[in-house]
C-alpha cells in the first residue's frame, strides 16, 4: 500500500507526453550539452543533486526470493482476483468503500498527530471524519474533498511517528504478500492496527462489541473489502514500476525509501 | 429588502470588478516594466507544455500523427540528454560520445514505453501550480497538486533553461512523484549494473529491458 502515492510517477509530464510506442529520440539538446561539455569547464558537475539513498538491506538474497513470490502471488493470483472483483464491483462503488475504510481509520491518524504534536492537523483530521460520517453518509462520500483546509492532509501513521522522534529505519524486508518495510515502518504498521478500528482484534461494531466476540466471518469480510477496495490501485502501480524498472528489487526498495521519508517529513 | 440588498450586492460587485481591473492593470504594467523571473518563465513553460501535450492528446489523432506530433512536444519541452545524464551519475564522463547517444536513445525509449499506456485519459487532468523556486542558476523547481479520479498527488517538475536554443527554452528533467525522483530511482538501478560492468553492461541491460514485453 506504501506504493499507492507513487501511481502519479510522471502519469501527467513524462506521463502525459510521452505516448504509444513513440519512437526514441535524440533531442536536439544532445548536441548543445556536449558542446558545453567539450567547451567549457563542467557545467555537468551536478551529480551530488541526486545522492543516492541508502538502504540497510543486510538480508537482499533473502529478500530477493520472498520478492519473486510475491511477484507470482500478485500477477498469477492477486490481480486475476481482482479482475473478477472488478467486474462485479464498478469503480465508483469501489471508491466508496475505499473512502469508507479510509474514515474507519481516522484514529490511527488522530493518534499520530497528537504523538508528533501536530495539534492544529489533529483538530482537521478531526473536521473531515466529521464531515465525512456525517456529511458523507458514514464516509462512504468524501465531502471533505470540496472543503479546501481538509481536502488534502497529509497521512499520519505510526511508522512516521517513529521517524519524526529520531528512529532509524533498521533493514528493510520483505513480507510475504504485505511487501516491503523497513522494520521501523513494519513495527508501526502493527502497532497501528490496535488503535484502527479495521485492524484485526479490535473490531468494535455497535453495541461496544469487541473483535475477540466478533464472529469470524465478519472479520474475514472486512478484512478482505478492505483489502480489495485498494488493490487494483497498488497492483497496477507494481506493474508499472516493474515495467519501468530495471531492477524492479532496487526500484522498488529505494522508492519506498523515498516515498517513505517525504511523507515523514510532511 | 430583497432590493436593497440585491442592489448592495451589486455594489459590492462593481467594487471588486473595478478593484481585480485595476490589479490586473497594475500586474501588466509591472510585467512590462520588468523581465519575467526565471521562476515564472519556468512555471510558465510547465503549464504550456502540459497543456499542448494534454490537448494532443484529447484530439485524438491517427496513430501515426499522434507519434509525430509528440516527437515534436517531447523534444519541445523535455530535456532527455540531462535527465540521462544525471541517471547515469558521475560515470557519465566514462562514457564516450556514441555511448551517450546510445545510452540516452534506450533509456528514453523505455520511459516513454512505460508512460505511454498510462496516458489514454480522456480526462483534462486536473492541476493546480504551486510556487516555483529557483535550484540554482537555470534549474527551477515547480511543485503540483494533481487530482486524477478522486485521489490527489504531489508532484515535483524541475526544469532547465536550454540556452543553446533559440529562443531559450524551459525543460523538463527530472519529474519527483510523491518524493520519488525519476532521476535518482533510476540512479539507484543504473549503479549497481555500472559498477559490475560499466558503459556496455548498462547498454546491453537497457536493451534487454526494452527487447522483454511489457506485463500487463
Amino acid at each position: 500500500m506504501n506504493y499507492h502515492r507513487l501511481l502519479a510517477l510522471a502519469s501527467l509530464a513524462l506521463g502525459v507526453a510521452l505516448a504509444q510506442n513513440a519512437r526514441a529520440q535524440i533531442p536536439s539538446s544532445a548536441r548543445v550539452i556536449d558542446e558545453r561539455t567539450g567547451a567549457a569547464p563542467d557545467l555537468t558537475d551536478d551529480y551530488g543533486d541526486y545522492a543516492s539513498v541508502s538502504v540497510s538491506d543486510p538480508l537482499e538474497g533473502f529478500n530477493r526470493v520472498i520478492f519473486k513470490f510475491n511477484d507470482v502471488a500478485y500477477t498469477r493470483v492477486l490481480r486475476p482476483m481482482v479482475k473478477s472483483y472488478e467486474r462485479v464491483i464498478s469503480p465508483p462503488v469501489n471508491q466508496a468503500i475505499g473512502n469508507f475504510y479510509d474514515n474507519l481509520r481516522y484514529p490511527v491518524r488522530l493518534v499520530n498527530c497528537v504523538l508528533q504534536g501536530k495539534f492544529t492537523r489533529a483538530g482537521l483530521e478531526t473536521k473531515k471524519f466529521a464531515v465525512n460520517t456525517l456529511g458523507g453518509l458514514g464516509g462512504f462520500i468524501r465531502q471533505s474533498d470540496t472543503i479546501p483546509d481538509i481536502a488534502k492532509l497529509p497521512r499520519e501513521d505510526l511508522g512516521q511517528t517513529l521517524g519524526f522522534y529520531g528512529v532509524p529505519h533498521g533493514p528493510y524486508l520483505i513480507i510475504p504478500i504485505f511487501g516491503g518495510f523497513s522494520l521501523r515502518d513494519l513495527g508501526g504498521r502493527l502497532g497501528d492496527t490496535v488503535v484502527s478500528p479495521t485492524g484485526w482484534e479490535y473490531i468494535r461494531i455497535g453495541n461496544h462489541k469487541w473483535a475477540g466476540e466478533l464472529e469470524w466471518e465478519w472479520q474475514t469480510a472486512i478484512t478482505v473489502t478492505d483489502t480489495l477496495s485498494t488493490m487494483p490501485a497498488v497492483l497496477d502501480l507494481y506493474i508499472q514500476m516493474k515495467n519501468a524498472a530495471i531492477d524492479p528489487y532496487v526500484s522498488l526498495r529505494d522508492g519506498n525509501r523515498r516515498y517513505r521519508d517525504a511523507e515523514t517529513a510532511r | 429588502m430583497v432590493i436593497r440588498s440585491l442592489f448592495q450586492e451589486s455594489a459590492a460587485m462593481s467594487l471588486a470588478r473595478l478593484l481585480r481591473s485595476t490589479l490586473t492593470l497594475s500586474a501588466l504594467l509591472a510585467a512590462l516594466a520588468s523581465p519575467a523571473a526565471p521562476v515564472d518563465e519556468a512555471r510558465a513553460a510547465l503549464g504550456n507544455g502540459i497543456d499542448e501535450v494534454s490537448a494532443a492528446l484529447r484530439e485524438r489523432p491517427k496513430q501515426d500523427d499522434l507519434i509525430a506530433q509528440l516527437d515534436t512536444l517531447v523534444e519541445k519541452h523535455f530535456a532527455f540528454t540531462t535527465t540521462t545524464r544525471l541517471a547515469v551519475g558521475p560515470a557519465w564522463r566514462d562514457f564516450s560520445p556514441v555511448q551517450r547517444k546510445q545510452v540516452e536513445h534506450l533509456f528514453s525509449k523505455l520511459v516513454i514505453r512505460t508512460y505511454a499506456d498510462r496516458i489514454a485519459g480522456d480526462t483534462a487532468p486536473d492541476i493546480t501550480y504551486g510556487a516555483p523556486t529557483e535550484l540554482k542558476a537555470g534549474r527551477v523547481e515547480v511543485p503540483t497538486v494533481i487530482r486524477i479520479a478522486n485521489n490527489t498527488y504531489s508532484i515535483i517538475y524541475r526544469l532547465e533553461l536550454d540556452s543553446g536554443a533559440v529562443p531559450p527554452r524551459w525543460r523538463v528533467y527530472d519529474v519527483v512523484a510523491e518524493g520519488v525522483s525519476l532521476i535518482a530511482n533510476y540512479r539507484g538501478q543504473f549503479e549497481p549494473i555500472l559498477r559490475k560492468s560499466g558503459a556496455e553492461g548498462l547498454l546491453e541491460t537497457l536493451s534487454a529491458k526494452i527487447a522483454e514485453p511489457s506485463a500487463r
